[in-house]
């Protein structure tokens, strides 16, 4: 079984994109990995919404 | 001041000490640019020289970096004796000291190794020796150790193998005598400190392979004259999009890598750049490659250089 694919991103090229603007960059280069997810991961939830 | 000469220095004393350095069988060498040196800080300890050393072969510049080789079978001594004058009443002089012409067969490395030194030939690229002592020797150049300066560098072509002998691969020096002998400089290492520690980078070459959709790039990379797939041995670690660089061929210009990832379809990579990146060439060139020896090696993937792979975009 193959293991789930883990891409590496340019954090800090990622932290200069929205989340959709991300998202579509990659949706075709990697369609089975969960970009929102990645995403937040880079980047972080905003400040008001941690807590 | 007018009509003053200097007379040459009255010799030096011959006492002897119990033991004395006496040059060992030649074993291997170091090549070096003319910048490299090895001063007294550097020779505090083995451990201190040796990593060095071993820096040394990381060098991202070239001019900085040194070479080692190793595996040096036997030497063929060339070397040119003193010239002589002989005077009508039958005195004979010495008119110059000769120059050192040694040649080192090897075959360890076969003719990967050989193209490589061919490629110094006619480079201003210098040796540091070292013997079956463990003995650097090379240039005392003031306070520094260097590489000692040559008349000629060469690499000839090979030789055919014969019934009485494998395939003749040999590397040639000339030099000044001078710089061996009144301006000797060696340092003996411990005798289990191991020379073949300092080891030279082989190459990766990098190639497309699979589909490619621009800014989407797949990449496999091999390594050394073997061409031995990294892709098994550095899969997930090469998938870093730090490790990576893309450079606009034309302007030099670096393009964002924004993403590296397995492609386990192709054995290989998948290198995203950013497309709206002012300097991708939408049509242009491309120049592909890992990053530094010394980033490398700091990720793991050890004595290895990368060739720079060009991405043609139509």
């Amino acid at each position: 079984m193959r293991e789930p694919l883990k891409p590496s991103f340019n954090k800090e090229w990622v932290k200069t994109k929205t989340e959709k603007e991300f998202v579509d960059t990659f949706k075709d280069v990697y369609p089975e990995v969960d970009l929102s997810k990645s995403y937040k991961e880079i980047v972080g939830k905003p400040e008001t919404e941690k807590k | 001041m007018i009509n003053q000469f200097t007379c040459a220095a009255f010799g030096a004393n011959t006492g002897t000490d119990e033991c004395s350095f006496d040059p060992g069988k030649i074993l291997g060498f170091f090549l070096v640019g003319p910048s490299f040196a090895i001063s007294e800080a550097d020779t505090a300890s083995d451990e201190t020289l040796l990593a060095k050393l071993q820096l040394a072969t990381l060098e991202t510049l070239k001019a900085n970096r040194l070479f080692p080789v190793h595996g040096l079978l036997d030497v063929a001594d060339n070397s040119a004796e003193a010239a002589q004058q002989t005077f009508g009443y039958g005195a004979v002089v010495n008119t110059n000291n000769g120059t050192y012409n040694w040649s080192f067969p090897f075959i360890k490395g076969g003719i990967c190794l050989l193209k490589a030194l061919q490629q110094f030939n006619g480079a201003d690229i210098r040796p540091i020796f070292y013997d079956d002592n463990n003995t650097l020797i090379g240039w005392k150049s003031g306070a520094f150790l260097k590489g000692i300066p040559l008349i000629q560098f060469f690499a000839p072509k090979w030789n055919i193998a014969t019934g009485a002998a494998v395939t003749g691969k040999n590397v040639t020096f000339s030099f000044d005598p001078k710089y061996i002998n009144q301006q000797l400089g060696f340092y003996k290492f411990a005798d289990d400190v191991s020379m073949d520690s300092v080891e030279g980078l082989r190459n990766i070459k990098l190639y497309q392979s699979g589909v490619q959709a621009k800014p989407v790039y797949k990449v496999k990379a091999s390594a050394g004259c073997s061409n031995v797939d990294l892709h098994t041995q550095y899969s997930s670690v090469l998938a870093a999009a730090g490790l990576w660089v893309a450079k606009n061929k034309a302007t030099g210009a670096l393009i964002t890598v924004t993403s590296v990832a397995v492609d386990a379809n192709i054995s290989g990579w998948t290198v995203t750049l950013d497309s709206a990146d002012a300097d991708y060439p939408a049509v242009g060139t491309i120049e592909l490659s890992l990053t530094t020896p010394t980033l490398l090696k700091a990720a793991g993937v050890v004595g290895y250089e990368s060739l720079i792979l060009n991405i043609v975009n139509v």
